[in-house]
């Protein structure tokens, strides 16, 4: 008999809200869709006209989410995840915004920071994309555009290389001109489309890519309108060619034309311009051949990202978050292999002391990351280097990691010397208690681990037991300096603070 | 016939010639008297719903001033032609029933009389029961200086009394009337083969010096008026339609007047008082040569007894795709879809199906839309259940179902009451699609299972209405009648329809493309064919799609019971000859909608609620849903092929709304096309039990069977 359990996800996007009620297969995560319900609100235009929710839209978004509620209940849905998007994020009211939901329907809206839209991109490009567009062989370019931002990602063979948040959207970029001309032009767009990109320039030098895959509404909607469109494609590819004679189609129709012509909305009609000058952009700016747009939604992504989530299964961008973090890594100058060694310990700590520390995968990918990075700092100064790394860190911007995870990956890194956390370090006393546990629980094991890395040798191997009071290392090849030396007296010491529990050899 | 525009028949005039169709009926001499009295009284109570709404529409656009209507027809010349149509049928009415149908009956035992037949015993007797029953529940009302005239009821019979002048000469009159609560007919004598009945208006006039003590009476006579109806809302202004509603219905004792009916017998000096008082020109008076009201006739036709004045009945019959061992559920899990065919299988199938819902502990949902529901509805009844239950419940009932509003209001405040989700409509749109949802946890997950309809979930009507009912758990349709519950409850505007046609967002359109598909496939060797089988046909755009597919040799058959606004005369004889228009009016209402596209030898099917008229299209919530099981389809092609063979209810469209007439059609017997559906059904259900082995033959053994060997020494208590 399937194990089968009910999922939910909503998505508050800048044009209209969304509901998907899933039936989940936990065995293998497969999911059959009940309900998909959406609800047209003008988040976005309250946003970037006025920079809040005005109160008609938030009374209409409590109506929408008392009724998601009352379908949630019909269901008997309990496990659901309700994400926010630009709009609200950027909007000066949004924690009054997201309390008046919870209050109307007591569902927990989370904000979804753009970087976490990287994620999104990637699965709706893997399950999306046809296998001859070669994403896995070449450079790719992942463009998700929303409506107030641009995620760009760049991806060598399949692995992220570079991710940024470009702040300018179709909505956006409509609200910055509509107050001198009544109906935008392309060549009013078109410099602000320029300006908008050109910080990418500063970031990376090397821009070009083989391929460019466009996300969104308004570039799914550019695909229904190619008239390549079939409902079995996952993915529709347009050549460079094809693509500029349906640009110049577009720019030929008023939207109301398109309208008309298409049977799309009004908000897709005007949205249509923009996305057809930034993908224009981003062909000249990346070069590509070919340009790919997926006709799977966020809403889609996001429920498959949720359930991957909940039924635990290995993160499927872990390998993504890493590669992110080596890059990272290459640029302070701390991929040596004393920072690889460290992270081996480090995982092998994790794993063989799961039982005393009860800490799961997600906070393991922390303590990786801290072990990779945590000599960032000396790229700044020796001095207080550990201090250095901290907000080496926790400024970076790591796809796939929220702004949360990152800080705690930062003080994890920040504490793997000197002081131990104390009250008077204002960045860890603004930590919840619970993450305040985890942070000194994997700083604990990354200061060990650096003992170790810096006491054995590249292949050495270490046995590891855990008695009433102490964990019992067993040396069994290469330790040898860690026995004459007694090289992590002062790195267990924290260890013992944490976990009352010495370090003791076998 | 005058036609504004030729290219389509004005609607008003061709609703008039469907209800000649019944009057039809009552001229049948094939049709038992009881049935025929019966559909006198359908065709009287169809006209007042036409002079509620249709002819009350009418007056209202000639009072804004519109020149111009559908189509391009004038209102007042439409008025006028209605009028002269009307007066015509009426007279014919009156004829069938006083020449016909009357004396036929009172030689078959049924005698309607008159007070003044009745001997000193019977009046005695009846003055008795007058002053029990009677006398207590009439109002007179005198009329004078000190006493305004009183509001008078719309349908109700209405006695006008003149009484002796005051002093001064002025006139002075009394209005009677004639309560709902009471007996149209009051019975003088029954002895079971002989059945003898008074009007009861007759029994009052008789008996007006009770009524009017020291009143001296001068003439009596009776009247009967009808009211503009035709209830408009603003919908996107009220903020609750329920009380709006309510305040409509509060207020229908005052709304227009556009018909008075005057029975013959006032003198001309009373009549133009009454015509004063009620503010009514000529046009809208008509003189009736008899009985007033004819629709409660129908109380004769329900008397006990008189089977041979009757048709046979045609008791619904169970249908062969369910198992009665098994759960609703399991049945049509196990068949994948299974279709009901109203009123010849029963409708106990549905209402067993919310009931197992209700109780069924693995159901979480049950998501229906109510139009019309019977008085004391097992409908309803399972629904309230459900929520009880714990169920989530979700009714969307349509307030504005006309002349059930206030039967709908009842239900709505007890469903609430019972902790359902009701919700009333959709602003500026009239859900009128039938369909059931529900969502049950099994154990290897959710499962959705819906049944649609062409017909309302109404177990009265169901036994009288020919309607196609479709069990199923079809996950593409079930995703879209979660979406469609989600419009229609206002959660979620409308998604992208992938097997349903849902008006008014893509059903005309995806109708024009099915259309124009056959047209694209059509050759003269190879013709493409489209069969509708409608109550009514009057969308403009639909119908000329439809000449044009005639013109490019598609096949087009037409059953459309009531108004049928395709005028085929008006265009060549060659494409005119293609279009063939057929109307069935019987003992059962035609009421099943189904679409047929032969679609170059893949045919499609459709079944649903939605007419081709610009109300079912652009205002109401109607869906279409497709026929994909072969069984079902086969099925269908039967009731099509039936339909479109006879020729004894079926009437064909011979000219410009004119139909052929069948009442002297008895010699058709044999195409009879509902007499041959039930035995369709029959034969089905003699095929399915021959097939599983239950009819045995009967073998009776005269000695103990060979095989039987009785046990030496066996205690007869062990066995």
């Amino acid at each position: 008999m399937a194990d089968m359990e009910l999922m939910a996800s909503i998505d508050i996007g800048a044009h209209s809200v969304r509901l998907l009620i899933a039936q989940v297969d936990t065995a293998d995560g497969s999911y059959e869709i009940l309900e998909d319900m959406e609800q047209p609100i003008p988040l976005g235009a309250n946003v970037f006209n006025r920079g809040r929710i005005s109160s008609q839209s938030i009374l209409l978004m409590c109506e929408i989410f008392r009724n998601f509620r009352m379908k949630l209940d019909e269901y008997g849905v309990a496990r659901y995840k309700a994400i926010a998007t630009s709009a609200v994020r950027e909007a000066a009211n949004a924690d009054i915004f997201i309390e008046r939901l919870a209050n109307a329907s007591g569902l927990r809206v989370d904000i979804f920071e753009g970087v976490d839209n990287a994620r999104l991109d990637y699965l709706t490009a893997v399950n999306s994309l046809p296998s001859k567009f070669g994403f896995y062989k070449r450079r790719t370019l992942l463009a998700s555009l929303g409506t107030g931002a641009c995620q760009l990602s760049f991806y060598d063979k399949g692995m992220i290389a570079l991710t940024q948040t470009i702040r300018t959207g179709t909505l956006r970029i409509l609200e910055q001109i509509s107050e001198t001309v009544s109906i935008p032009i392309p060549q009013l767009i078109s410099p602000l489309v320029v300006r908008a990109f050109s910080e990418l320039e500063h970031i990376s030098d090397d821009l070009e890519a083989d391929g460019l895959v466009m996300m969104g509404s308004s570039a799914r909607a550019l695909a229904t309108i190619s008239g390549k469109h079939k409902e079995e494609t996952k993915a529709l590819v347009l050549s460079r060619q094809e693509f500029h004679t349906l640009h110049a189609k577009l720019l030929r129709l008023s939207p109301p034309e398109i309208m008309r012509s298409y049977g799309i909305s009004a908000d897709l009609a005007e949205a249509l311009i923009p996305c057809g000058v930034i993908a224009r952009h981003l062909l000249n700016l990346t070069g590509v051949k070919n340009i790919a747009i997926p006709l799977t939604t966020t809403k889609d992504a996001l429920l498959q990202d949720f359930i991957h989530d909940t039924l635990k299964k290995d993160d499927y961008f872990e390998p993504q978050i890493l590669s992110l973090v080596a890059r990272l890594a290459e640029k302070y100058h701390c991929n040596d292999e004393f920072s690889e060694r460290t992270v081996l310990f480090a995982e092998k700590l994790f794993r063989k002391l799961e039982e005393i520390h009860g800490l799961s995968k997600k906070e393991l990918l922390l303590l990786k990351i801290a072990a990779q990075l945590h000599k960032a700092g000396l790229f700044i100064n020796n001095k207080s280097h550990h201090k250095h790394t901290y907000y080496l860190i926790s400024s970076s911007e790591i796809a796939g990691l929220s702004g949360r995870q990152l800080l705690l990956a930062a003080l994890v890194a920040r504490y793997h010397r000197r002081s131990f956390p104390k009250t008077s370090h204002i960045e860890y006393m603004a930590l919840l208690p619970a993450e305040r546990s985890v942070v000194n629980k994997l700083a604990s094991l990354l200061r060990l681990a650096c003992g170790l890395a810096a006491a054995c040798s590249p292949e050495a191997r270490l046995g590891i037991s855990i008695s009433e009071d102490a964990v019992l290392l067993k040396p069994e090849y290469g330790t040898e300096a860690l026995m004459d030396n007694n090289f992590i007296e002062n790195d267990a010491a924290f260890f013992h603070y944490v976990f009352a529990k010495k370090i003791a050899f076998n | 016939m005058h036609m504004d525009n030729p290219r389509y028949i004005n609607r008003e005039m061709s609703w008039l010639e469907f209800n000649a169709r019944v009057l039809d009926e009552a001229a049948d001499e094939g049709t038992p008297l009881l049935e025929r009295l019966k559909f006198i009284a359908i065709f009287s109570s169809n006209l007042d719903e036409f002079f509620m709404v249709r002819v009350a529409g009418i007056n209202k656009q000639i009072e804004s001033g519109a020149t111009k209507f559908a189509h391009g027809y004038n209102p007042k010349k439409t008025l006028k032609m209605l009028d002269r149509r009307v007066r015509t049928l009426v007279s014919r009415q009156y004829r069938y029933l006083e020449e016909d149908i009357r004396p036929a009956l009172a030689d078959a035992g049924i005698v309607i009389c008159a007070y003044s037949d009745l001997n000193p015993s019977q009046k005695d007797k009846l003055k008795k029961s007058f002053q029990k029953n009677i006398f207590p529940v009439l109002t007179p009302v005198a009329i004078d200086q000190s006493h305004p005239f009183p509001v008078i009821k719309n349908g109700a019979v209405e006695l006008l009394v003149s009484l002796e002048p005051e002093q001064g000469g002025k006139e002075r009159y009394a209005i009677i009337e004639v309560p709902e609560i009471l007996p149209r007919f009051i019975p003088v004598e029954n002895t079971g083969q002989r059945v003898v009945l008074l009007p009861v208006e007759a029994l009052i006039a008789a008996h007006l010096e009770m009524l009017l003590p020291g009143c001296e009476i001068q003439e009596c006579g009776m009247f009967r008026i009808t009211r503009d109806m035709d209830i408009s809302i603003d919908e996107e202004s009220v903020a609750d339609l329920l009380s709006e509603i309510q305040v409509e219905m509060q207020k229908k004792g005052r709304r227009e007047v556009i018909r008075l009916e005057l029975a013959k017998g006032l003198s001309p000096k009373a009549r133009r008082w009454l015509e004063k008082k009620l503010d009514v020109t000529p046009q809208m008076i008509h003189g009736i040569n008899g009985l007033l009201n004819l629709k409660r006739l129908l109380e004769i036709t329900s008397l006990p007894g008189f089977a041979n004045l009757r048709d046979q009945e045609l008791p619904p019959l169970s249908s062969t795709q369910l198992d009665p061992e098994k759960s609703i559920f399991d049945n049509i899990r196990n068949e994948g879809a299974i279709v009901l065919h109203h009123p010849y299988e029963s409708f106990t199938p549905v209402i067993r199906f919310l009931e197992e819902a209700a109780n069924d502990p693995g159901v979480l949902a049950i998501k229906q839309t109510l139009y019309r529901v019977s008085g004391d509805s097992p409908i309803v009844r399972a629904l309230i259940q459900a929520a009880r239950n714990g169920k989530q419940v979700t009714v969307l009932i349509e307030l504005r179902a006309r002349f059930d509003e206030e039967n709908n209001i009842l239900w709505a405040r007890e469903l609430a009451e019972a902790g359902a989700h009701v919700v009333y409509g959709l602003a500026g749109l009239k859900v009128h699609c039938k369909a059931l949802l529900v969502i049950r946890r099994e154990p290897d997950g959710l499962r959705r299972y819906f049944h649609l309809s062409t017909g309302n979930y109404n177990d009265k009507t169901a036994k009288i209405y020919t309607d196609i009912g479709l069990f199923g758990c079809d996950k593409l349709l079930a995703d879209d009648l979660s979406a469609l519950f989600n419009v229609i409850t206002g959660f979620a505007k409308p998604p992208a329809w992938r097997k349903l046609l849902v008006a008014p967002f893509n059903l005309k359109e995806r109708l024009l493309f099915l259309i124009e598909r056959e047209v694209s496939f059509s050759t003269k060797e190879n013709p493409g064919h489209i069969i509708f089988k409608i109550n009514s046909l009057i969308d403009s755009d639909i119908i000329d799609a439809l000449y044009k597919a005639a013109k490019r040799h598609v096949r087009i058959d037409l059953i459309v019971r009531g108004i049928c606004g395709i005028n085929p005369y008006h265009i060549e004889k060659s494409a005119a000859a293609r279009i063939r228009v057929l109307s069935i009016v019987d003992r059962f209402l035609e009421h099943s909608r189904i679409y047929y596209f032969s679609n170059n030898g893949t045919p499609d099917y459709y079944i649903g609620s939605a007419d081709i008229m610009p109300r079912n299209l652009y205002s109401r919530i109607e869906i279409l849903f497709p026929i994909d099981h072969d069984n079902i389809r086969t099925e269908l092609d039967t009731i099509m092929k039936f339909a479109l063979q006879d020729s004894r209810k079926g009437r064909r469209l011979t000219g410009p709304n004119r139909y052929s007439r069948t009442i002297k059609a008895a010699a058709q017997e044999k195409t009879h096309s509902q007499i041959r559906l039930y035995k369709f059904y029959q034969q089905k259900i003699a095929q399915r039990q021959e097939e599983a082995g239950e009819t045995p033959d009967i073998t009776v053994f005269r000695t103990p069977p060979s095989s039987i060997k009785p046990r030496l020494g066996t205690d007869k208590k062990d066995e």
